[in-house]
């Protein structure tokens, strides 16, 4: 390549841009132009064919969608549960599994493997394990009330079955960063600690918790983005219902775009989804800096 | 350096090739196969394999090539086909969805391809569900709905059924004593079985709702519109049986739940017909009984259509309707996947009439089609439609009224067309 560019003379600062060329070409044509297009089609209204331009219509729609509305709560209640049940499991399996002997490496493959699992084979098993009447919850707790929850439509159930099946999927990467960031924290840390008297439990919150604090950061803005865009949980295990309970700001993108064929509106809810992520991910960054 | 000008030019005319107008000749001169788009896996798709491999031997002047879609997302990607102009040359789609592909683009009507085809084959109902706005829009290949199934063993001995295993219960009130002394013989069984929450769901009530002398059920706007009392003694006595612990609430295994025998009545489609016949020797399949009067039942079909592209060749259009017509002609052989051919020639023959699953033949006339509305399909398969949303909403007690479920689901549709 550096042949190349000394064969055709060129400058060395314009082959820095020949090299970020093949991004900014991947960029423009998966990133920013979808984008754009997207902002265009919310000004639209019609079928995917025969779109019409009728200016903010769909944003004005917006305010008085109470579907919508549900959606919202439902992800932001998803993002914040899940944030919190992720770390907080994430961080007792890496304090479990972090030593460097047998037991731990066997627990640390069984809490990674579903990692690996793509969306539709995890959902499969949570919907075999939870299936209503035949499933083997049901088997295991036949014969007492417990085999009666109906895992994917009652409504105080099911948020938590997403919940609980995203757990597991996702727990096990979480948990990997942690242990790679407490095996950064200096032994005579806690050394000094143990001579100057401090038990386990004081270590823990004086030494281990404010060094994982960075790693926590990061991770807290990666899971708040991935839980935003929550879509194929409910999407295969639970079609969004009972009444909307389960129903995802993007699942509800999917449905009112491809469903009831309406892209227009779906577009603009797309906008407006993209816009609270910029705003709750710039306020979570200023204020994680400041905390810390 | 020359080494490198020639693979570089390789490289490019790959590319330009891949990059090539479908539908272009080739240069060999070898017909180019029709495109054609199917949804059909399972047992559905090995019948389908078979039919179209016996097309193409049979027919090697007009060469078909099957390309599955997975049912779950068939639509949305005719629907994105249509915006990216790639369209098959001939597809399968359902007639209740007719409506709604018209939202993503046009549909070639058959008799501007072909003004002799011969719609005289098909019963006038089916001609009939296939036309929008005078225009006959598809081929009929099937005509499939809700019948119901039972197990003789666990029904033996009841009102249900006579000495031979005959099924006698026609009112709803007779069903639901046979349903009570089914439960009180077998209190391990359910006595019957509907998947719900589903749009399946909806179909059965459908089905009771036309019985009942239901008319309305959509507006011009989209919206729904029901007649109260028919709507309502529909919804009540499907209530009735959930309430009174002979049917399992809220799944979707109706056929596991037969094959195991933990149930003894299904309302079913008739495409689980060959799957239920082989685990369960015992099972017996009937059109809906008449329950509340009227013997019709929800159905709709498959039909076979022409997608409207961007370039028109006549040529491969006019195959295509000859492969349609092939198809409905050898539709004997699609039986044996539940469904019930749509042409009346192939329904009279001796090849269908020995088929097991000819008992379902009087769906082909008695069948009450879904309305021809944009916003009461199934695009997303798993996703609940407004209407069978609200008729959940219903069972479990979250609305009180037939009106406050109506209200319930136009706004849903409202908020969403």
């Amino acid at each position: 390549m550096l042949l190349l560019f000394k064969k055709f003379n060129i400058k060395e600062e314009h082959q820095a841009w020949l090299f970020l060329l093949p991004f900014f070409v991947l960029y423009l044509t998966f990133t920013l132009y979808p984008i754009i297009g997207a902002f265009l089609m919310s000004l639209q209204t019609g079928t995917f064919t025969r779109l019409e331009f009728t200016g903010i219509s769909n944003y004005i729609r917006l305010f008085s969608d109470k579907i919508l509305l549900q959606t919202l709560i439902n992800t932001f209640l998803f993002v914040i549960v899940s944030t919190i049940v992720y770390l907080f499991f994430a961080t007792i399996f890496a304090l479990w599994a972090q030593n460097p002997s047998r037991r731990s490496t066997i627990v640390r493959i069984c809490i990674y493997i579903p990692s690996i699992l793509v969306i539709s084979v995890m959902t499969n098993i949570w919907g075999l394990i939870f299936r209503p009447h035949l499933g083997v919850w049901s088997y295991i707790t036949q014969g007492t009330f417990l085999a009666d929850f109906n895992w994917f439509r009652d409504p105080a159930l099911a948020r938590w079955t997403i919940v609980l099946s995203t757990l597991w999927w996702s727990v096990g990467v979480n948990m990997l960063i942690i242990i790679a960031s407490l095996r950064s924290i200096p032994n005579e840390l806690y050394e000094a600690a143990s001579l100057d008297g401090a038990n386990e439990f004081k270590q823990f919150f004086s030494i281990t918790l404010p060094n994982l604090y960075p790693t926590y950061r990061t991770l807290i803005i990666l899971q708040t983005l991935a839980s935003f865009k929550l879509f194929g949980q409910p999407f295969l295990l639970t079609g969004g219902g009972p009444d909307n309970l389960t129903r995802s700001v993007v699942l509800y993108v999917y449905d009112v775009g491809f469903g009831a064929r309406n892209p227009g509106y779906a577009a603009a809810i797309s906008v407006m989804l993209m816009a609270i992520l910029i705003i709750f991910t710039t306020i979570q960054i200023k204020l994680l800096k400041k905390t810390n | 350096m020359k080494k490198n000008l020639i693979i570089f030019l390789l490289v490019l005319s790959v590319f330009a090739v891949s990059c090539g107008k479908k539908g272009e000749a080739t240069s060999t001169g070898k017909i180019e196969p029709l495109e054609y788009w199917t949804f059909f896996s399972g047992g559905d798709g090995e019948f389908m394999t078979e039919l179209v491999n016996k097309h193409n031997e049979q027919n090697p002047e007009n060469p078909v090539k099957p390309i599955i879609i997975d049912w779950g997302t068939y639509y949305t990607k005719l629907s994105t086909a249509y915006l990216g102009g790639e369209l098959p040359d001939i597809g399968t789609a359902h007639q209740h969805m007719l409506s709604s592909i018209l939202t993503f683009g046009d549909l070639i009507p058959i008799d501007s391809i072909e003004p002799n085809f011969d719609w005289s084959q098909y019963p006038n109902i089916t001609v009939d569900n296939i036309t929008i706005d005078g225009s006959p829009l598809a081929v009929p290949f099937d005509t499939h709905g809700f019948v119901m199934y039972y197990n003789t063993d666990l029904v033996s001995g009841t009102s249900l059924v006579d000495a031979d295993g005959n099924w006698i219960a026609d009112t709803w009130e007779q069903f639901e004593i046979g349903l009570g002394e089914v439960k009180a013989k077998y209190p391990d069984v359910y006595p019957l079985t509907m998947n719900n929450p589903d749009t399946a769901f909806q179909w059965v009530w459908y089905s009771l709702y036309n019985q009942l002398g239901g008319k309305k059920l959509i507006t011009e706007d989209g919206l729904l519109e029901v007649d109260i009392e028919p709507a309502k003694k529909a919804l009540d006595a499907l209530k009735s049986v959930y309430d009174k612990g002979y049917s399992p609430k809220g799944h979707m295994s109706s056929l596991d739940f037969m094959k195991e025998g933990k149930a003894a009545v299904a309302f079913e489609g008739v495409w689980v017909a060959g799957a239920l016949r082989q685990t369960l020797p015992n099972v017996k399949a009937i059109t809906m009984p008449a329950f509340f009067g009227k013997d019709v039942a929800w159905g709709t079909g498959h039909v076979l259509i022409i997608p409207q592209g961007k370039n028109i060749d006549e040529a491969k259009q006019k195959r295509a309707v000859a492969f349609a017509q092939w198809m409905v002609e050898n539709g004997a052989l699609w039986a044996n996947a539940g469904h019930v051919p749509a042409s009346s020639v192939v329904q009279n023959s001796e090849e269908y009439k020995s088929n097991p699953n000819s008992v379902f033949q009087p769906l082909a006339v008695n069948v009450v089609a879904w309305p021809k509305s944009k916003y009461l399909d199934i695009a997303i398969a798993g996703q609940l439609s407004p209407l069978a949303n609200s008729l959940d909403q219903y069972l479990n007690g979250s609305v009180a009224t037939v009106e406050e479920m109506i209200e319930k689901a136009n706004e849903e549709i409202s908020y969403k067309k």
